[in-house]
């Protein structure tokens, strides 16, 4: 079967999808900057652990996991996401390979999905057991 | 020019894409429903609403997460429509992203005041 060609308005459509998901993928970098500039804040002033405070669960480091985990899982979110740029692209600039480039697009969105939903996972699990903490001390 | 049908094999990419969103969008309403729970059980205006903010965000999330789904589910499962569905999709993935992008640079900002406050500045 020959390579079907979106239509000029489709190619719209794929266009106004590839700046969302450029903002999208930039306000994870801008995100992981942000933590990194606190983390090196942090180091230079010699913190301690921070204090836990009344939401947070006794005894967890949670900024050493905000900014050890946070930066990397953010900058990775940020690359995964920018990854079907290319592919967007091409489809509203080249013709004869529109559902390859869509594909190839939907694929790369999806390893970026499948580690989006680790972080969220990770995040349902993390508040399941807060739950777990309230309801059974 | 004709309307374009997926593979069969196109169609389990597709299905895997929808898959990871929907279990997405499930948890992030699951989260932002234990959030609510928080929220009532908060002591102070503050806790609350650093519990109700992430809530709703949450539960939005996971609305706008799964839109998408339902278009790519038609995709896999219809015959004879699957560009003009997939347009749709791709629409609602944009709506998705939008909206995703204002409610982290919410979070976001609601992160650097909570960790501004633990790092005593």
């Amino acid at each position: 079967m020959a390579e079907y060609e979106f239509s000029e308005e489709d190619n719209k459509t794929f266009d106004s999808l590839s700046r969302a998901l450029r903002r999208f993928a930039l306000t994870f970098a801008a995100f992981a900057v942000l933590l990194a500039i606190m983390g090196i804040i942090w180091i230079a002033t010699g913190m301690p652990n921070p204090p836990t405070d009344s939401s947070a669960v006794e005894g967890v480091p949670w900024l050493i996991i905000v900014v050890y985990v946070g930066i990397p899982a953010t900058a990775a979110l940020a690359l995964m996401f920018m990854q079907p740029l290319d592919n967007l692209k091409r489809i509203t600039t080249t013709e004869g390979q529109d559902i390859s480039e869509l594909l190839a697009a939907l694929g790369d969105l999806n390893q970026s999905f499948g580690l989006l939903r680790i972080f969220v996972a990770v995040l349902f699990i993390v508040m399941i057991v807060r739950v777990a903490i309230l309801i059974f001390g | 020019m004709a309307e374009y049908e997926f593979t069969a094999a196109e169609n389990q990419s597709i299905d895997q894409l929808r898959t990871k969103l929907s279990s997405i969008s499930i948890m992030l309403v699951v989260a932002g429903a234990l959030l609510v729970f928080f929220a009532l059980g908060g002591e102070t205006s503050q806790a609350i609403w650093y519990s109700a903010i992430p809530a709703i965000a949450f539960i939005v999330l996971g609305y706008v997460y799964y839109r998408p789904v339902e278009n790519l589910k038609r995709v896999t499962s219809t015959h004879g429509q699957d560009i003009m569905i997939m347009m749709m999709a791709m629409n609602d993935l944009r709506i998705a992203f939008t909206i995703s992008q204002v409610i982290f640079v919410v979070l976001i900002v609601m992160a650097i005041v909570q960790i501004s406050r633990m790092l005593g500045f």
